[in-house]
């Protein structure tokens, strides 16, 4: 799929663990593996704002599209 | 649930059955007196040959399919109800039973045919219409519902793999 997730990149930057992450926006840590690793076919509107309140960022810096 | 072994005890009842009556039938058919199958110079007709060859593909698919059935009643029973092998096997039996109602159709056509020009029929065969059409429903019905559940699967996965 060419939308690539970029958020192992922002937790780094944010020096935050996927599990705190889960924790905070609550949902299982398998979910965000999924999510990290681009499994995921879609996001929830609701899911893509938690993580962005969470991590203090846009919705571009977590989403890319790659030709 | 209940509902579900129910289906899977009335498949296997009627697997059960259809096999001993198409045994039934051949060891019957094998052990009559030939004679009708003959004409009075003691040839074998093209048309009895037919009808009976096409009656026995038209038990042999009918078979394949009821098996088929039952193999997707059987997975029908599990927790994975939306799996690879239920479609399969609902497809196949689908496409089994559309088989056996266009043959048990063209049977149908060989015995009219047979009728008309000969005025007697040496080997019998049920002739309501209404059978094959019914086998045909049943078929597509199938075949439409494996194609509904690699859809529902395909929306299932889909629904899964949204975070």
């Amino acid at each position: 799929m060419p939308i690539i997730i970029n958020l192992d990149l922002m937790l780094a930057k944010r020096k935050m663990k996927s599990k705190d992450l889960a924790e905070t926006i609550g949902i299982t840590t398998t979910n965000l593996s999924v999510l990290k690793s681009g499994k995921a076919k879609a996001i929830r509107f609701g899911t893509l704002e938690a993580i962005c309140k969470a991590l203090d960022c846009q919705p571009g810096d977590l989403l890319e599209y790659k030709y | 649930m209940k509902k579900s072994i129910l289906f899977k005890t009335l498949i296997d009842i009627f697997c059960f059955l259809s096999i001993v009556g198409v045994l039934n039938l051949s060891i019957s058919f094998l052990l009559s007196d030939k004679g009708n199958l003959y004409t009075k110079s003691g040839y074998l007709t093209y048309d009895n040959w037919t009808i009976s060859l096409t009656e026995i593909v038209y038990h042999i698919t009918f078979l394949i399919a009821v098996y088929h059935l039952r193999k997707a009643a059987r997975h029908m029973l599990s927790d994975k109800k939306l799996n690879k092998n239920t479609n399969q096997s609902l497809n196949k039996s689908g496409h089994f039973f559309l088989y056996s109602g266009i043959i048990s159709l063209i049977l149908i056509l060989i015995t009219f045919n047979s009728n008309k020009y000969y005025g007697q029929l040496t080997v019998t065969h049920d002739t309501d219409t209404l059978k094959p059409l019914l086998l045909i429903i049943i078929g597509l019905f199938l075949v439409i519902q494996s194609n509904t559940l690699v859809l529902a699967k395909k929306i299932k996965d889909e629904n899964d793999l949204t975070i």
